[in-house]
């Protein structure tokens, strides 16, 4: 099977949100000696930028988003043991989770997902965070980022009391933090010691782009 | 709803009550699903009903009073997870068929509670259906999984057969106005509105939209203003919404359909000042009428 098949494969397997398809793909990538890295920029992730696009626009909707989450991340479990560590180590590395007392991990999940396909190494915390587990996942993983999200208004103090865990243990000044989430704002992200607010994935994505990885 | 179907809900002191441990697990899950017996004291549900006598009786005659229900899928997706259904909605053939099981158990189970609810006799009942919302759902799969008559549609339908005000809340950012408000035509829509989120519709748009031509709409008020704000803001932001109100209900010539309200629940935590609730309602009464 050519290249071009297998990269217009693992595309549009992430399109169409077919797991098989991208498993599939991905072994054949391999197989053929396509570097890991060309199969994740030019098919998983052109088809990932595809979906985000379709999404933004209202021409796909949140049941094939996370369908097609789930087809990348099918595919980038084969693929990324075989990207050299050097590349791995250039990437931005984040951690992410939905705060305290908060289980409404849907729009954490896409903003995950975006964050992966635009290339950052992103490690998820999951729901119902506590101070400890942004503190402990932040020193674990040497982050770069926490991004922190809710959904939900009387979760919103969570978020301050995340950051104000980062600051007493001291790893804040090696860290940026965004936070997101429908009730969040600039405003609020100001108010209580983050450095970002994003609205949406894209934006988070933006953001988070123009920051570069701190020398180590 | 979530509860008494056999998930496990976690009450904190000041939040939300919410699910943190889903009952389905599996494709096989959403099958064996059943109706819990509404009228069994453990249940929420009993809870819910009995609470609502109580409130209707002691305050019926003063304010006006509502029954307040989860829709079919808002439930679903509380019971194994909003995440999953939605993948399984779409799947394949056999998950996207057990998807929709559910969604007729528990629509059998909402029709209980409505019929539970009447007899206490609330003026209105209100469903959650924020699912509805163009962030998450488009128009086919809304109208799919619970726009469809045997779903919300015969919901609807029951509510106003059992003599109550048919009423929707909905705080996402994009609603589906078209089927929620034009199409079925609650007699309130309570909705939020988020500035920064784009295409999210101010009280301005859904008046000018004709949307309170059909129904008397509310909210928009930020809730974490009744923790974040000083009261003085309450009393601006009131204002300004007001203004905003009157000035596009007089430009439709209708007289005054547009409730002032929190776009969502009031949050339930210490946090929350009361006097930023008291001044949202006076500065509403002292200047929310026109001539």
């Amino acid at each position: 099977m050519d290249k071009e098949r297998i990269l217009k494969g693992l595309e549009q397997a992430v399109v169409t949100g077919r797991k098989e398809a991208s498993i599939r793909y991905a072994n054949r990538a391999l197989k053929t000696e396509m570097p890991a890295l060309e199969a994740i920029d030019s098919g998983l992730i052109k088809g990932m930028m595809v979906v985000g696009d379709r999404y933004s626009a209202r021409k796909m909707f949140l049941p094939q988003v996370l369908l097609a989450a789930d087809a990348m991340y099918a595919a980038l479990e084969i693929l990324l043991p075989h990207i050299p560590r050097e590349e791995a180590s250039r990437r931005l590395n984040i951690i992410i989770g939905v705060v305290e007392g908060d289980v409404h991990d849907i729009g954490k999940n896409i903003v995950k997902t975006m964050l992966t396909a635009a290339g950052f190494n992103v490690v998820d915390l999951g729901k119902d965070c506590s101070d400890e587990d942004f503190v402990k996942g932040a020193k674990e993983h040497h982050a770069d980022v926490v991004a922190m999200s809710t959904l939900m208004t009387p979760t919103m103090d969570s978020m301050k009391a995340a950051v104000d865990a980062l600051v007493e243990d001291g790893c804040r000044k090696e860290l940026r933090i965004i936070i997101g989430g429908a009730p969040t704002s600039q405003e609020f992200a100001d108010e209580i010691g983050a450095d970002m607010h994003a609205v949406n994935a894209q934006e988070a994505v933006g953001k988070l782009r123009s920051l570069t990885k701190r020398p180590t | 709803m979530a509860g008494d179907l056999g998930a496990h809900v976690r009450m904190d002191e000041q939040n939300t009550p919410f699910v943190d441990e889903p009952l389905i697990t599996d494709l096989e899950g959403y099958e064996k699903l059943e109706v819990p017996d509404i009228k069994d004291p453990k249940t929420r549900s009993h809870v819910l009903v009995e609470g609502t006598g109580i409130f209707v009786e002691a305050l019926g005659k003063e304010v006006v009073t509502a029954a307040f229900l989860e829709g079919p899928l808002l439930a679903l997706t509380q019971t194994r997870g909003a995440e999953y259904v939605f993948k399984d909605m779409y799947d394949n053939d056999s998950s996207r068929k057990a998807v929709h099981a559910a969604l007729e158990t528990i629509t059998d189970y909402d029709k209980e509670m409505v019929k539970a609810f009447a007899e206490k006799k609330p003026a209105g009942l209100v469903w959650d259906y924020l699912w509805g919302s163009y962030s998450c759902l488009g128009d086919t799969e809304y109208m799919e999984f619970e726009g469809q008559h045997k779903y919300a549609g015969c919901l609807n339908e029951l509510v106003q057969k059992e003599g109550m005000a048919n009423c929707i809340h909905n705080c996402a950012d994009l609603p589906h106005l078209d089927t929620q408000i034009k199409a079925w035509k609650p007699a309130i829509y309570s909705m939020a509105y988020y500035p920064l989120i784009p295409g999210s519709p101010s009280a301005k748009e859904v008046i000018q939209k004709g949307y309170a031509d059909v129904s008397l709409v509310g909210g928009n008020i930020d809730p974490q203003g009744f923790v974040r704000w000083k009261p003085e803001k309450m009393v601006d932001v009131t204002k300004k919404l007001i203004n905003e109100v009157i000035t596009e209900l007089k430009a439709r010539d209708l007289g005054g359909r547009y409730c002032i309200a929190s776009g969502c629940e009031v949050p339930p935590a210490l946090s929350t000042k009361l006097e930023n609730i008291q001044a949202c309602v006076d500065t509403t009464k002292q200047f929310g009428t026109f001539a």
